[in-house]
């Protein structure tokens, strides 16, 4: 027995010495926190490590270790991944690097060419790479999807998802999923039609595809007004989720476009501003969410889905949990889709409520865009936006970064032109207007706050927690700290003096924890002395 | 009256030139121009092109085929701002728009004058003798296929001209990439790595040793760090006859690499 043991685990090694990232690694990456395998750490979105080196009682010892200065004045997004003692970074914008986690120093690079046409509407920005096998996974803003040799960085493949000159980038994080790796587009300011790719990781051949915006013919079809379908937007920007035993993907859509002018597309605009769940062999739509029906606000559900087994209501249930950027927090039983709770988590004055299928009674004229400008609350940045949250299965809490900052709206007329913003006009900051942002702690079942930890301004940081019983992020001024998990005290921060715009990961080099997060232009590394 | 008319041809030439480089075609080219060009050409460029751009380290630019943009706007931009992880540096810092128009006009004149490119040899045989008798595969990549310590020959039929694709193979030690030299290193604890180099600095360094592991080691755990000026690659003088180094060279000049479009 012992002689297969050793057997299984020499060839569960590659010819080239580091194991193959597998699809039964990934299945297990809980397991296995010393590596950071996927966007979120697991598949369930869960942005939680097991390890408790770093914990409540030593974490203010934490102390730098090295830097790793990028060579952009883009936002830096990026979470990077850490397999067996080699971290895999992105640096915008669209740039790949291999470096050593002991010291910061690079093994190799890959610094792509692109084309003098790109189009983004934020930042030429990368939010990171999947892994499977022996292969990364990048794309880029020039709507590629590469795949790269994992010891060298070379090109193993290069397709075009999409064309640039119509306003497509990839700014997302891949998904590894069984063999296939699943890919969204941004461009949801520039009147793209969205969808969601599924690529086969060893050939790069497309093996399915799902418009998130339905053509002629299609369920979904009738919620646009006449050619308005063409150029509808909804993008795929932010990493989704995977149940392997439904088999089911779980992926956030962007705002339909134009963004404020919904004159221009009457209906619903489905699946805009949804959470949609597909077949993972096939891209067949199992259910759907919309959260924002017909939205004129700019409320992507560019979220992490975060799934939970777990009891609601007595009853053990497979949940999916989503605060969305318009304010509220939502539950599903995540297969069969039916909604269980609504929660006001941020503040609204957008509608007065829902009903209990989870759409709006009314939607309050007053915060419509308008000629004048109309005050809403959240703002068109939401009352969360893409940023990580984190579930920790010790506490049983959802943290999540919350912002109560309005925005002033204002309609204007619009025409489409292939690759120009696509907007139906502007909005503005309100900063004589009261805000607010915090790290909240919620009961997932209920959406009962357990503690708050307030923000200066609000946050662009996503969130990390472990089983130290810590939460990590990052504040707009630079600020990078961890909270007690239980309480929400504060227990250490340091300034990194760069705004953070990512969320926090963390994992093993030589048997000791370290902790890696993006602020300003660089990426900070921090461990115990 | 004659002022105001030299006045006005001279407005007009600056508003032609400014309307050409906006629609990205060469205002600067007359033979004056293009003798310019040539001049700048071969102070900045020949070291890697050839002094009469038949190629070296770099392309055979007679060829007249350009892999990062064949308009006169993207050779602007290629020598301007250099392509990434090609070997081909940034130029325009120093050189006013005028002079890289300059040349742009000249590299266009070689290919121009350029007669098709005489390549022997038999590209299908070239590929059996570098999966076969050559065993290039064991290190080097085409399309992801392959060893890792050579360099990744998917594009090298854009980067090399015939010649020193042709050298490479009979005397791999004449003109190294410098990321393939030879790394020997010895720790204190007696243990050897050897492969190639991939990062370096007063504390640390970074290689991938002959069996394709990574290393990142600390120059306070090492005894001897030496780096020879010699290639992992062995010379294939005398393996191949003299027309198989042309089949193999052919196959190498015919790998453009691939993108798939939508």
């Amino acid at each position: 027995m012992r002689h297969l043991t050793l057997l299984i685990f020499v060839l569960s090694f590659s010819a080239s010495g580091l194991a193959q990232v597998t699809y039964q690694r990934l299945l297990q990456a809980e397991q296995e926190p010393e590596n950071w395998l996927t966007y979120s750490g697991t598949y369930d979105g869960h942005r939680y490590s097991r390890l408790d080196q770093i914990n409540r009682g030593n974490v203010q010892n934490l102390k730098l270790k090295w830097v790793f200065q990028m060579r952009t004045l883009e936002k830096v997004e990026t979470t990077p991944l850490v397999v067996d003692g080699i971290m895999y970074l992105t640096e915008p914008p669209s740039n790949a690097f291999a470096l050593d986690p002991g010291s910061g120093r690079t093994y190799w690079s890959y610094i792509r060419n692109l084309p003098e046409v790109v189009k983004t509407c934020c930042g030429r920005v990368n939010r990171g790479m999947a892994i499977l096998g022996d292969t990364l996974y990048l794309g880029t803003v020039d709507a590629h999807l590469v795949a790269l040799d994992r010891k060298t960085g070379s090109v193993i493949w290069d397709v075009a998802v999409a064309d640039p000159k119509a306003g497509y980038s990839i700014t997302v994080a891949p998904l590894a999923v069984k063999d296939k790796i699943i890919v969204g587009v941004a461009g949801g300011e520039f009147g793209i039609r969205g969808f969601l790719d599924a690529y086969d990781a060893e050939t790069g051949k497309r093996a399915w595809r799902f418009y998130t915006v339905p053509g002629p013919g299609e369920p979904g079809h009738e919620t646009w007004e006449g050619d308005s379908w063409k150029t509808g937007g909804a993008p795929t920007w932010i990493t989704g989720s995977f149940d392997p035993e439904l088999n089911l993907i779980y992926w956030g859509t962007g705002n339909p476009a134009p963004d404020f002018n919904g004159e221009v597309r009457k209906g619903d605009n489905l699946y805009s501003d949804s959470v949609v769940v597909l077949d993972a062999d096939t891209g067949k739509l199992r259910w759907y969410f919309q959260f924002t029906p017909h939205d004129v606000l700019d409320w992507d559900a560019a979220q992490i889905p975060v799934l939970l087994d777990a009891p609601f209501q007595g009853r053990p249930r497979k949940l999916l949990l989503w605060p969305n950027r318009n304010g509220f927090y939502y539950v599903f039983d995540r297969e069969t889709g039916e909604l269980l709770l609504t929660h006001q988590f941020g503040k609204q004055n957008w509608t007065d409520g829902l009903d209990s299928k989870g759409r709006p009674n009314h939607v309050l004229p007053d915060v419509l865009p308008s000629e004048e400008g109309a005050l809403v609350f959240p703002g068109i940045q939401g009352a969360i936006n893409w940023h990580s949250t984190s579930y920790n299965p010790l506490t049983g809490l959802l943290y999540l970064p919350v912002r109560e900052v309005p925005t002033l709206n204002f309609i204007g007329d619009v025409s489409y032109s292939p690759g120009d913003m696509f907007l139906g006009s502007r909005w503005q900051a309100m900063p004589e207007e009261p805000s607010s942002a915090a790290v909240r702690a919620m009961v997932p079942q209920t959406g009962e706050v357990k503690w708050e930890y307030p923000l200066y301004r609000d946050t662009w940081g996503g969130l990390l927690s472990t089983a130290g019983n810590l939460v990590f992020s990052g504040t707009l001024e630079g600020q990078v700290f961890a909270l007690d998990s239980v309480t929400g005290e504060e227990l250490w921060h340091v300034n990194t003096g760069g705004r953070v715009n990512a969320a926090p990961m963390t994992y093993l080099f030589e048997g000791k924890q370290l902790v890696t997060l993006a602020a300003g232009n660089a990426l900070f590394t921090f461990g115990l002395e | 009256m004659k002022k105001w008319i030299a006045g006005f041809i001279v407005a007009f030439a600056a508003l032609t030139v400014w309307a050409q480089q906006e629609q990205g075609r060469n205002p600067y080219t007359s033979a004056e121009d293009v003798a310019a060009g040539a001049d700048l050409f071969r102070m900045r460029c020949a070291l890697c092109h050839g002094a009469d751009g038949s190629g070296g380290r770099g392309p055979d630019l007679r060829r007249g085929e350009f892999r990062h943009g064949g308009s006169d706007a993207g050779l602007f931009r290629s020598i301007r701002f250099g392509i990434s992880d090609s070997g081909m540096p940034r130029l325009g810092g120093g050189m006013s728009e005028e002079r890289i128009w300059q040349v742009v006009a000249y590299v266009r004149s070689l290919s121009r004058s350029a007669r098709e490119i005489d390549v022997p040899g038999n590209p299908v045989q070239g590929e059996q003798l570098y999966l076969g008798k050559g065993d290039c595969s064991r290190c080097h990549t085409i399309n992801g296929v392959g060893g890792r310590l050579g360099p990744n020959l998917s594009e090298i039929g854009w980067l090399r001209s015939t010649k020193h694709l042709k050298s490479s193979i009979l005397n791999p030690d004449e003109d190294i990439d410098r990321r393939y030299l030879s790394v020997h290193i010895l720790k204190k604890d007696g243990q050897r790595v050897q492969g190639v180099p991939l990062n370096e600095d007063s504390y640390s360094i970074q290689l991938m040793d002959l069996q394709e592991n990574l290393h990142s080691l600390w120059k306070r755990d090492l005894e001897e760090v030496r780096q020879e000026e010699r290639s992992w690659m062995p010379s294939y003088q005398g393996t191949f006859s003299e027309s198989e180094v042309d089949d193999l060279v052919s196959y190498l000049y015919s790998l453009r690499g691939k993108t798939d479009e939508p």
